[in-house]
């Protein structure tokens, strides 16, 4: 009998050793099941969490063109250095790096002991490094670099009226390199960085990458020796004559392509006031209005135009005089002279809207489209807005 | 030395029916295929030892290296864990399982007394706070008396259940004394405070006691007079409620108080079916908490992919399969409950931490048997193979 309980109760506990494997198994399952739920069907989702909140894009500069005069002179370049930082704890053999440094960067060796000790956890080291001095040490564990780029002008204060500047965060300022900065920038790439809990980028954390685009470089039609010789025939002729600033433009009349451009105002304006500033033309107004003359048969060249010995009141009451006074004059003497007097005489001949359509069609009022940021159209206003001294203003140049 | 060659000097255990209880006959079929559970068991240990090894190097090394140690510092360490725990484990296993019968008491006295020396009011310097708990006793050597309460109280309470057999019916004579122990016991690790390791401590000594044959109605009462209990000291520490609240919406504070399970699900969902590669984990520069420990599984998961979770989760049914085949083969009640207690102290503990991971669980501070970081822990579970091993040796020597 009691044997027979013994055997019962053995039956029974092996019953519920069972029920307890069994509850196990099913635990296991349980842990297998949710694993491939949030693994296998909400895989993407979580990843895209943990791509959130650990990584962030960093940006990789690309190299700024340069830009060249006409013969291939450098008038800014872009230098490429680099920042160096080791990770004292990601090194595998200190001292060996450190000997490495001292090789590689010339660095104190006492420097390069105190950088790798693995009681800092990160170290810049002072100063910035070539690109050899860089691939020297390229691929070795705990050693990062940072690539740092700079604008520099090795002519110095030559041509940087043309030229503009950029500033320290890579924004153009004026100038060419800011008038071509689309092809000078070439186009940022980026990197993806591992960061930290606290959202710190870690340095040593750097994912798959797009390639920065370097810029393209430009070549001015500016020859380097003649805008030194412009630049100081203005200053010259400034100091010489006492004028608070001035315009020093010098084209090749073949091809219309500027050689040097100088401007110099009181303070010391940047960029071309020349081509920025509106002014008065004055008597170079007077070829365009004798061309117009000539070329609508209004005139020719041999006519005869009295100029009053300097001084004549003009119908409407306005005193017009010459520099230098002169009686009769041909056409072209009176070009030749510049008389006011002549060409003023002359105004009558267009019809104020024949005359604006000339100086319009010349291109007066308008950009020119020179390569230059912020180019001054100027101002020619439509005939209706003109007034009875308009025709004669716009024939000799001044008012 | 091949690893079955431990089971290879037997020794025949000493009978002693009257304490024992009452002994399952063995089968003569059986003989054949005795000798694989104990190969098999060290080919488990060892592999999850080995794998678990290499996934605390990937988990703790930038956090060594932020604590300005060397990458595999905490690899190291519980390599030297490992060493004490083979020989723990080679002693445990040349032992006669029936010695820890006779230790029952002894061991839990001991057990005891150090969990007092935890929570004593001025034993600081030996049992200092760190994070708020005390849980640690510092000699030279640092462990965790709550780890081996457990192998304490596992080996007790088989003890117990084998001497009161006849009376486990009885509410007052059979079930009360053991309660009076575990609660006294779990009280003891509540205090430190260590909630979580006193509710295992007692729900790995309940599952020796039904296994035992005690009332299932009893266990049903236990359960009904335990949730009002539990959930008021859950609603006492706001640290408590906290996970509680975080199990319940893993999204409700994703940067407060579900951020652990949040940090944890990222970790195993981003993993994806076939992981990051080993190495590979993002989630462990600063992202998850305790990556080389409560949340190695988490690791795991994110490394290793579903595959890895799979094989993890296969090793831990390969102890539960040969464990239990073990306590089934066991010469007498007694081998058969300490091998069924032994084997729900790695199992259990494995699928709570995993649980926990996959916020299946609240936010509990259990390690993975073999992997997570720890050496208490570690030989905790080195000593419970050596149990094993033990009990698998006797069950052949008594087939021959």
């Amino acid at each position: 009998m009691k044997k027979r309980a013994r055997r019962d109760s053995s039956h029974q506990w092996r019953g519920r050793r069972r029920i307890l494997l069994g509850a196990l198994g099913a635990a296991g399952l349980l842990v297998l099941g949710r694993s491939f739920q949030l693994q296998a069907l909400e895989g993407e989702k979580w990843a895209r969490y943990a791509a959130e909140q650990q990584q962030t894009r960093g940006p990789l500069p690309a190299r700024r063109g340069a830009i060249y005069d006409r013969d291939g002179v450098p008038l800014a370049l872009t230098s490429e250095s680099f920042s160096i930082a080791v990770a004292p704890r990601e090194l595998t053999d200190p001292r060996a790096t450190a000997a490495r440094l001292t090789m590689a960067l010339g660095l104190p060796p006492r420097l390069a002991r105190r950088a790798t000790n693995r009681r800092r956890r990160w170290v810049v080291l002072p100063g910035r490094f070539s690109a050899a001095q860089r691939a020297r040490l390229a691929g070795t564990r705990g050693i990062h670099f940072e690539r740092k780029l700079d604008r520099v002008y090795p002519q110095g204060e030559l041509a940087r009226e043309v030229l503009g500047l950029v500033s320290r965060d890579a924004r153009p300022l004026g100038g060419i390199e800011q008038e071509m900065d689309s092809v000078l920038r070439g186009r940022a790439g980026w990197s993806v960085l591992r960061r930290d809990p606290r959202g710190q980028a870690l340095p040593a954390g750097s994912l798959p990458i797009v390639p920065p685009t370097d810029g393209a470089d430009v070549y001015l039609s500016i020859d380097l020796d003649l805008q030194e010789i412009a630049e100081v025939a203005l200053g010259h002729a400034i100091d010489s004559t006492g004028a608070s600033g001035g315009d020093l433009l010098l084209a090749d009349p073949r091809t219309g392509e500027l050689l040097a451009a100088v401007s110099r105002r009181p303070g010391g304006a940047r960029g071309l006031a020349a081509f920025n500033e509106t002014y008065e033309p004055g008597s170079t107004l007077k070829p365009f209005f004798v061309a117009t003359l000539l070329a609508r048969g209004e005139v020719s060249l041999r006519e005869t135009v009295y100029a009053e010995d300097g001084e004549w009141r003009a119908p409407g009451g306005r005193l017009i005089r010459d520099v230098t006074p002169h009686g009769a004059l041909s056409v072209g003497d009176a070009l030749r002279v510049s008389s006011n007097i002549g060409l003023v005489k002359l105004s009558p001949r267009l019809e104020p809207r024949e005359q604006f359509t000339a100086l319009r069609d010349l291109g007066f009022g308008a950009p020119t489209g020179v390569e230059y940021p912020a180019e001054a159209a100027g101002r020619l206003a439509r005939p209706q807005r003109w007034s009875s001294l308009s025709p004669g203003s716009l024939a000799m140049g001044t008012r | 030395m091949s690893p079955a060659t431990l089971l290879r000097r037997t020794a025949v255990p000493r009978r002693r029916p009257s304490r024992a209880g009452p002994a399952i006959p063995p089968r003569v079929e059986r003989a054949g295929r005795e000798a694989w559970e104990g190969g098999a068991l060290l080919l488990l240990t060892l592999f999850a030892f080995s794998f678990g090894l290499l996934e605390l190097y990937s988990a703790s090394g930038f956090m060594a290296q932020s604590e300005g140690l060397p990458s595999h510092f905490y690899a190291v360490r519980q390599l030297s864990g490992a060493l004490a725990g083979v020989v723990l484990t080679t002693a445990l296993a040349r032992m006669d399982y029936h010695r820890l019968q006779q230790w029952a008491w002894p061991l839990l006295g001991a057990v005891v007394l150090m969990l007092v020396i935890v929570i004593l009011p001025g034993t600081e310097f030996i049992a200092p706070r760190v994070n708020g708990a005390r849980r640690w006793i510092r000699l030279g050597v640092a462990f965790q008396p709550s780890e081996f309460a457990k192998v304490a109280l596992i080996v007790w309470t088989a003890a117990l259940t084998v001497k009161k057999q006849d009376r486990l019916h009885s509410f007052t004579r059979g079930l009360l004394p053991f309660l009076v122990v575990w609660l006294g016991l779990a009280l003891l690790v509540f205090l430190q405070p260590n909630m979580s390791a006193a509710l295992l401590l007692v729900l790995l000594a309940a599952l020796v006691l039904f296994a035992g044959g005690a009332r299932i109605g009893h266990f049903i009462l236990l359960g009904v007079l335990a949730v009002p209990l539990v959930w008021r000291q859950i609603q006492g520490a706001s640290y408590r409620w906290n996970r509680i609240v975080a199990f319940l919406d893993p999204t409700a504070d994703p940067e407060g108080v579900s951020y652990q399970i949040r940090q944890a699900l990222i970790a195993v969902g981003s993993g994806g079916l076939h992981g990051r590669g080993f190495g590979q984990s993002q989630q462990k520069f600063g992202f998850l908490p305790e990556p080389h420990n409560d949340f190695l599984f988490a690791m795991i998961g994110e490394e290793w992919g579903w595959l890895g979770v799979a094989v993890v989760v296969a090793l831990f049914a390969g102890f539960a399969w040969v464990g239990y085949r073990i306590a089934d083969r066991a010469p007498d009640q007694f081998g058969c409950l300490l091998a069924l207690g032994m084997t729900n102290l790695l199992v259990v503990s494995a699928l709570l931490h995993m649980g926990v991971a996959l916020a299946l669980l609240p936010t509990t501070g259990v390690s993975l048997p073999f992997m997570s970081y720890g050496r208490s822990a570690l030989l905790v579970a080195f000593a419970a193979v050596g149990v094993l091993l033990s009990v698998a040796r006797a069950s052949r020597a008594g087939v021959r």
